[in-house]
Formats: structure tokens, sequence, C-alpha cells
């Protein structure tokens, strides 16, 4: 990530531990796994770091191992919990479920999924072709359904589980050139809703962040009179942080936020009020 | 293996196995639809066999001749 400013992290872990060591703050209890996908960079990096910071053993998804996953894994691994990686298509459903095989057999206790993985195919829709239509509601919408679907029946065996979606707040704004995108994530939100409504006589929460502009990859590539036009239009003046997200995916993944279900909140330094 | 589905749910829900009838669906049983997701789970354990549930397998009897059919 090109924007992180790099001693944050590590300054993070470090307080963190000493709060996991002291016993106090950890709201997870350890043991159990956090699914994250889309987990080897950006925002499902951060999550999947700050969730094991807390304890959790991480399962992270992407599309293929290569030096970056190796990377992403090093570094979670770090916190000295457990970490794997599992390859597919979150798109596929044949995918989502033999991973879900895979993570059950690796791990015990499956108890948090973040669906984060999602791509962007940016383009006016006059000119969008339908391949970059498909592939961007196939992996951001129906890899986040797939997921889930594949994730409910340990949830309701246990009769527990929270599911955190990462929806943005084009979902819920719009933003010219990412009518895909923008369709996908409002997708997530009423996909959140209803599963928190399906689901929450068996103790399975769900919920959504809409994060607004977060220094990511994604981001870094703008231009600079762009992202200074971009900062101008929020009122607290500048990105946010992927760690920013990860605080709040891991206050939703924990027993914290309990009584929270069916909700989307905003990590937009005020975008959109 | 009837025997079996029928034990599971009326341990399920609390009953005498003798008042489960098996040709009336799982609604009347008084079963709503995450109630059969959740058994059919355990059946799914206690069979060992995977199942697809679908709208037109809505009583016990559908149930097992799918299992059946399954093995």
């Amino acid at each position: 990530m090109q924007c992180q400013r790099p001693g944050i992290l590590r300054k993070d872990r470090i307080g963190y531990q000493a709060v996991n060591r002291a016993g106090k703050g950890n709201q997870m209890e350890t043991g159990k796994t956090a699914i994250v996908t889309g987990a080897t960079r950006g925002i499902g990096k951060a999550i999947a770091l700050e969730l094991a910071k807390e304890g959790m053993d991480i399962a992270v998804i992407a599309t293929a191992q290569n030096e970056r996953s190796e990377k992403a894994l090093e570094e979670i691994g770090q916190t000295g919990v457990k970490v794997r990686l599992f390859t597919g298509d979150v798109s596929v459903q044949e995918d989502t479920a033999r991973m879900m095989e895979q993570i059950n057999s690796e791990f015990e206790h499956v108890a948090v999924l973040v669906n984060n993985a999602g791509i962007t195919r940016d383009s006016l829709l006059l000119s969008m072709k339908e391949e970059d239509i498909d592939r961007v509601i196939d992996v951001n919408l129906k890899g986040c359904m797939y997921m889930t679907k594949a994730c409910l029946r340990p949830f309701m065996k246990q009769k527990k589980g929270a599911i955190v979606n990462i929806s943005s707040v084009v979902g819920l704004m719009g933003n010219a050139g990412q009518a895909n995108y923008a369709a996908a994530k409002a997708g997530i939100i009423g996909f959140t809703k209803t599963i928190a409504r399906e689901y929450a006589a068996k103790n399975i929460r769900c919920n959504a962040i809409a994060p607004g502009f977060i220094c990511t990859d994604m981001t870094a590539q703008l231009p600079p009179e762009a992202a200074e036009q971009l900062k101008s239009q929020i009122p607290l003046k500048r990105l946010g942080a992927a760690e920013e997200v990860a605080h709040l995916a891991a206050f939703l993944a924990g027993d914290k936020s309990a009584y929270i279900t069916g909700e989307v909140i905003k990590v937009d330094g005020g975008m959109y009020i | 293996m009837k025997e079996k589905v029928i034990k599971i749910i009326a341990e399920y829900l609390d009953r005498e196995e003798s008042s489960i009838a098996t040709d009336v669906t799982f609604k009347e049983i008084g079963l709503d639809s995450l109630d059969i997701m959740e058994l059919v789970m355990q059946i799914e354990e206690e069979v060992d066999c995977k199942i697809e549930l679908s709208q037109e397998m809505d009583t016990i009897d559908k149930l097992c001749a799918y299992i059946e059919n399954q093995k």
C-alpha cells in the first residue's frame, strides 16, 4: 500500500500485543478463526492483521499464491496466530465450497467471515463493456453471497457467527464512472440486511462497512490533482487509512457488537453525511 | 433410516416419535425453514449423506426418499 505510513502498523501491533498479554481489551476468544477474502492487500490485509492482533487465527482467501500473498501471510503470521492461504475464485460457488471444506479441515472453529474481496472496472455506463459489468457484479456481490452461504452451515451449528461485509460509500451515494461497482456495493447492503434478518434467530450477525476513500493501491493510482480534489470533498480533509476500517471490522466481528446486526456503518471522514 | 430421521425431529421438537407424521409438511409438523436447515445438518451427520434442500422436499417421506437415492 503505497500511501500507508510505515510506522503505524508496527506501533499498533506492539500496543495490542501488550494488551493481549495483560488479558485486557481482547474481545475475541483465542482458538477462533476469521476468514478474510482479499486479505493480501489494502483493507482486507489491514482487517486480517487487526483480527490477528486480537488473537484470531486467519484463513486468507485470495485468487492466487504469489509474492504478495506470501508477504501478507508472513506479516499476519508475525502476530503469532495461525494463518493459512486458500486460493480460489469467490465468484465461483464450487470454489467457495471447496475452500470452505479446506478451511474446516485446517481450522477448528470458524467464527467470523469478512467479505472484502472486490475489484473495479471503471468507465461511464455508455462505454462499459458487458464483461466489466459481469465481472464486478460476480466478484463483489455474488462472491459475497457464495462465501456467506458456505459459512452459514458452520455458523448455524455453532449457533453463533459474525459476518462483516465491506461495501462502500459509493453504494450509498453513487459515483460517476462506477455504475457496476456502485450497484454491486449497494447490493451488498441489501444482502447484509437480508442475512441479518434471516439468521438472527441463530445468533448469526451480519453487518456492513461502507468505507469512503481509503489509502490503498486502488486510490494510490489517482493523479495528485485528482487526489487533492477528492480530499477537498471530505470534511476531515484527508483519505482514510485501511487500519481505520479494520478497527471497525474488528469491533463488528467481536462480542462488543453482540447487539448490532443489519447495520451499515460509514468510515468516510464525513464524505457522505 | 426413516426411524432415525423421525427420532431426530421428535427430539428437536421435544415430542413423542409416534406423534410425528411422515407424509405431512415440515411446516405442519411445526418446523420453520431455519429449523429444517438445522435438522438437515444434523441428519447429514447421522446418516453420512449430503443433502441439498429444495422447496419440493417438504415432508419426511420425501426427505428419506432423497437420502435413499443418494446412497
